[in-house]
C-alpha cells in the first residue's frame, strides 16, 4: 500500500527559535532566584538627637529654644528579672518584660502606654508637637526591642520628636 | 510557462512566540526592579526587632550599616558593643574606643566624622539585634550624636500593632 504524503517535504518558516528559548528561560530563572525585591527591613526614622552628658550631648545652636521634654521611663519588670535569673543566658530575654514610667504612672503593656500618650498629645500643654520632644530614658538593661515598641507608642500617639538618654542604673 | 507553486507551510511544531513575549517582558521586568549583588553590610545573623511605623528609605546610598549586638561583659568596664560594617567591600569589626599601642582613639567617631565631612546628607542605618540591651546601644548613639549624623533604627516588618 503506496502511504499519501509519506514523502512530502516540510518547510519551516523561520529561524529555530528553541536555543533563544532555552537561553531566556535560563536566565529567567536565574533573576527569579537571585534578585531581592521590596526590602524585608524598613526604617524608624529619628528625628532628635541622643541626650547624653559630657562628650555625647549635640552642639547648641545659637537662638536654641528648649523643647518641652515628656519623659518615659523604662525599666526591666523585677518579677521578670527574678523569672530571667533562673534561666540560661540564652533563654533569659524572652521572659523580660518592661515597664514604663509616664507622668508618675507606670505602664506595663504598650496599649496602656499608648492610650496615655494619646491622651497627653491632646493636652494643650503639648500641642505643639514640633515644640515636644519625648525622651525615652531607659535602664541600662532594657532591651532593644522593647525601646522600639515605647518609640512606636510615642510616634503613633503624633509625637514627632522621640530622642534617648544616657541609661540611668 | 509553467508555474511551481509555493508549497503550503506546515507547522509541525508549537507557535513559541507568545511564549517569548512574555518571556522577554519578564526579564526586563526582573533586570529592572530587582536588585543583584546589592550588599548594604547587615548581618544576616541580627534579628532586628519589628515594628509597624516604619518606612522604607528611598535612597541608601548615603547610609552606612552598622549592627549591634551585646559585647563582653566585663564587670568595671564601659560597655563595648560588638559593631560591624561594610567597609571597602568587606564587613569589619570597629570599636567605640580602642587602646591599641597605648594611644586611646575612638575608631567609630573617626569614621562617622570622616563620612559626614564629605558628605552632608550622610547617615546611619542601626540594625541592632532584638535583644540587644540599652547600654551597648546608648554608646552608638552618643557617638553618632557627637559627629552630628542622622541615624534611623533598622526593623522588620510587623503587620500588627504590639498589645
Amino acid at each position: 500500500m503506496k502511504l499519501r504524503g509519506a514523502h512530502r517535504i516540510q518547510y519551516n518558516s523561520g529561524p529555530n527559535m528553541t536555543p533563544l528559548v532555552d537561553v531566556v528561560m535560563v536566565i529567567l530563572i536565574f533573576l527569579m532566584l537571585v534578585g531581592s525585591f521590596g526590602s524585608a527591613e524598613h526604617y524608624l526614622v529619628s528625628k532628635a538627637a541622643f541626650q547624653g552628658g559630657g562628650a555625647g550631648r549635640a552642639p547648641v545652636p545659637p537662638n536654641y529654644v528648649p523643647p518641652v521634654n515628656l519623659v518615659i521611663r523604662v525599666d526591666l519588670d523585677p518579677d521578670s528579672v527574678a523569672a530571667a535569673a533562673a534561666l540560661p543566658p540564652e533563654q533569659a530575654p524572652k521572659v523580660l518584660r518592661y515597664q514604663a514610667t509616664l507622668t508618675n504612672k507606670v505602664y506595663t503593656s504598650y496599649s496602656r502606654l499608648r492610650q496615655r500618650l494619646v491622651e497627653l498629645a491632646a493636652d494643650p500643654h503639648f500641642a505643639d508637637k514640633k515644640n515636644v520632644q519625648v525622651v525615652i530614658d531607659p535602664g541600662y538593661r532594657v532591651l532593644h526591642h522593647q525601646l522600639i515598641d515605647v518609640y512606636q507608642a510615642a510616634l503613633s500617639a503624633g509625637f514627632e520628636k522621640i530622642a534617648f538618654r544616657k541609661a540611668h542604673d | 510557462m509553467r508555474r511551481n507553486p509555493m508549497p503550503p507551510i506546515r507547522e509541525g511544531t508549537v507557535n513559541v512566540t507568545p511564549l517569548i513575549d512574555i518571556v522577554m517582558c519578564m526579564i526586563i521586568f526582573f533586570m529592572l526592579v530587582a536588585r543583584i549583588g546589592v550588599d548594604t553590610g547587615g548581618d544576616a545573623d541580627i534579628t532586628v526587632p519589628a515594628s509597624f511605623l516604619g518606612v522604607d528609605l528611598k535612597d541608601m546610598g548615603n547610609t552606612l550599616t552598622l549592627n549591634i549586638t551585646n559585647g563582653p561583659n566585663i564587670v568595671g568596664n564601659e560597655a563595648q558593643p560588638l559593631i560591624t560594617c561594610l567597609l571597602n567591600g568587606k564587613r569589619q569589626e570597629i570599636k567605640i574606643r580602642s587602646d591599641a599601642g597605648g594611644r586611646v582613639t575612638t575608631p567609630l567617631y573617626d569614621l562617622l566624622k570622616h563620612f559626614k565631612d564629605t558628605n552632608p546628607d550622610f547617615k546611619v542605618i542601626l540594625r541592632a539585634d532584638e535583644d540587644t540591651e540599652y547600654r551597648f546601644v546608648e554608646p552608638v548613639l552618643a557617638e553618632c550624636t557627637r559627629a552630628g549624623v542622622n541615624y534611623d533604627f533598622a526593623t522588620q516588618r510587623g503587620e500588627t500593632e504590639p498589645q
